[in-house]
């Protein structure tokens, strides 16, 4: 009876709700942007893999904005990534925005929907092109090695609430937000060696919570983030989950006088900390930027056991990719990761940016651990207001910090793109 | 002409021809009830940081394109006009605002802010007329 009536309550202060609000006569302003890319690429930790060159339209966004009355907006954000096509397969098509505001003061803002949250600074404009002068983005939040280094375990990708505001305090502004969302457990869920996509909803008990404060004043902007929430770790339960898969046929062959190998442990859910720094100044044409991400993970004892019994089981032999054995996944969950990036405007239509980028991850022995970094040159023209040419010069590598990865990781990226906001 | 009316009249042909350099109004539509007293409270209009009135209504930035006003006003929020660009884009893309209109006469800005509820500007404090309302006069 409660469940029945809250499915009655929830539609009915959903109409509510759109039904006492005054509909201005004002139409829906409808804006966006699209980045249109040349890229060669080149591995030199692999001479056998030949360069490639290709053309993509990298993302295309369409905004959607209303405002509903003077406190009211909402705000829509459909996007398309890689060239992408329904009958090719290609790229993806995702709404990345969808949220309505209601702003009764500067100090009070309350947003509601999907959302991209407040957490240090690159975040929230992170799929944003027109406002950055790179392609290839701050390692955690370029797309394009999603696949490779699992981004939204380092910044938050989504929010569904944010509360937020700003104050004045003499010539300085106090800026403040918190928000609350999803947690990782509503996308796959590794089973067997493969993964299920999951449809979307949480079906956990816990959510994502987190944070920024920040002061802004005479150029100068810092902020300080923090997230909680919960960790899934696919990316090692994945691993676990194809040696699983290829356990019985090993034992199968397995002499009788060698003991069998054992079915290892999944990682459970593991209560996950961020904390976030920013800092960056503008002024005189001069743009310097930086963020620290640190991500812990505090396993109980249970969990730290079965990461050991992982870290056996998961253990590379000796003779199948070197003469001594490698171990794939480390004991230690913690991540980090940080920027700093340096852009000059000169002649009001120049701009040249310099950056680099460390990211490191304990548990992965295999690519990451001492850190993967990225060196970027980039240089652009701003033909108009609303075009920019940008040509990137990066180089995406793990041997800088350490020469001790498993799988070597060194590629050369050059790019060229035209950014336009409509 | 005696050396003394020469002088007079040097001094006179340089008065006539150097340039005004008239203040810069923050003009807006009678209907909007705000007050600014500083430089920095200015920005927080034009950056869009600020944007509802006393009176709850939604201000609409307008901005000139180009021109000796437009400079000195720049100057005095202490943006760029690059700067400035970024920041209204930011909050466009983010949904904070919408970037201004840039208008092309200071007479079509005044015509603008008279005619459009919830309008703030900037015009020379000279050419100010009884059709809006100056909020502050930039130092």
């Amino acid at each position: 009876m409660k469940l029945l009536k809250m499915r009655c309550v929830v539609p009915l202060f959903g109409l509510l709700l759109f039904s006492s609000t005054n509909i201005s006569a004002e139409g829906v302003d409808i804006f966006g942007y699209a980045q249109i890319t040349l890229t060669g690429n080149k591995d030199l930790a692999d001479e056998s893999v030949s360069p490639t060159t290709t053309f993509s339209v990298q993302e295309f966004d369409l905004f959607f904005q209303k405002t509903l009355s003077p406190k009211i907006t909402m705000l829509a954000d459909i996007q398309f990534n890689g060239n992408y096509s329904t009958s090719k397969s290609w790229g993806s098509m995702a709404l990345d925005e969808l949220w309505i505001k209601f702003s009764p003061y500067r100090q009070l803002n309350i947003k509601v929907g999907k959302l991209l949250p407040t957490f240090n600074s690159f975040n929230e404009i992170k799929t944003k092109f027109p406002l950055f002068p790179y392609i290839v983005r701050p390692i955690v939040y370029e797309t394009s090695f999603q696949e490779s280094l699992a981004l939204n375990r380092w910044a938050p990708e989504h929010a569904m609430m944010q509360i937020f505001g700003t104050q004045p305090i003499n010539n300085a502004k106090l800026d403040y937000a918190i928000f609350g969302g999803n947690s990782e457990f509503l996308e796959t869920e590794v089973k067997g060696s493969g993964t299920l996509t999951l449809p979307g909803d949480d079906t956990t008990n816990f959510k994502l919570v987190g944070g920024r404060v920040g002061m802004r004043a005479s150029g100068i902007k810092f902020g300080v983030s923090g997230t909680y929430d919960y960790a899934r770790n696919d990316v090692i339960n994945k691993s676990v989950a194809d040696q699983n898969a290829r356990i019985p046929s090993i034992n199968e062959h397995l002499p009788s006088f060698v003991p069998k190998l054992e079915i290892m442990p999944k990682l459970g859910d593991i209560p996950r900390a961020r904390l976030g720094f920013d800092l960056s100044y503008t002024g005189h044409g001069l743009t310097i930027e930086g963020e620290y991400i640190l991500v812990k993970q505090m396993p109980s004892d249970k969990e730290k056991a079965n990461l050991d019994i992982i870290v056996k089981g998961t253990t590379i032999p000796a003779g199948q990719m070197k003469p001594y054995a490698v171990q794939t996944v480390g004991t230690d969950l913690t991540k980090s990761f940080w920027y700093v990036n340096v852009m000059y405007d000169f002649l009001d239509k120049f701009y040249a940016s310099a950056g680099f980028s460390n990211q490191a991850d304990a548990s992965d022995l295999l690519v990451s651990k001492d850190g993967v970094t990225g060196l970027l040159f980039c240089f652009g023209y701003r033909l108009t207001d609303n075009v920019t040419i940008k040509s990137e010069f990066t180089n995406i590598r793990n041997d800088i910090m350490s020469d001790e990865a498993a799988i070597e990781l060194n590629q050369i990226i050059g790019q060229v793109a035209v950014s336009v906001f409509f | 002409m005696n050396l003394k009316n020469m002088l007079l009249a040097v001094i006179a042909t340089l008065l006539l021809a150097a340039p005004s350099y008239s203040q810069i109004a923050v003009i807006a539509n009678k209907n909007v009830d705000l007050v600014l007293n500083t430089n920095t409270q200015a920005s927080d209009i034009f950056t869009l940081e600020v944007q509802m009135s006393k009176n709850n209504v939604l201000i609409v930035v307008f901005n000139l394109k180009s021109g000796e006003v437009q400079d000195k006003f720049y100057a005095a929020l202490n943006k760029t006009s690059t700067e400035l660009k970024k920041i209204w884009m930011k909050a466009q893309l983010s949904g904070q605002g919408k970037a201004p209109e840039s208008l092309d006469s200071e007479s079509a800005m005044i015509a603008k802010v008279a005619s459009t509820p919830g309008a703030v500007g900037y015009v020379s404090e000279s050419n100010v007329t009884a059709d809006v309302k100056v909020l502050f006069v930039i130092k």
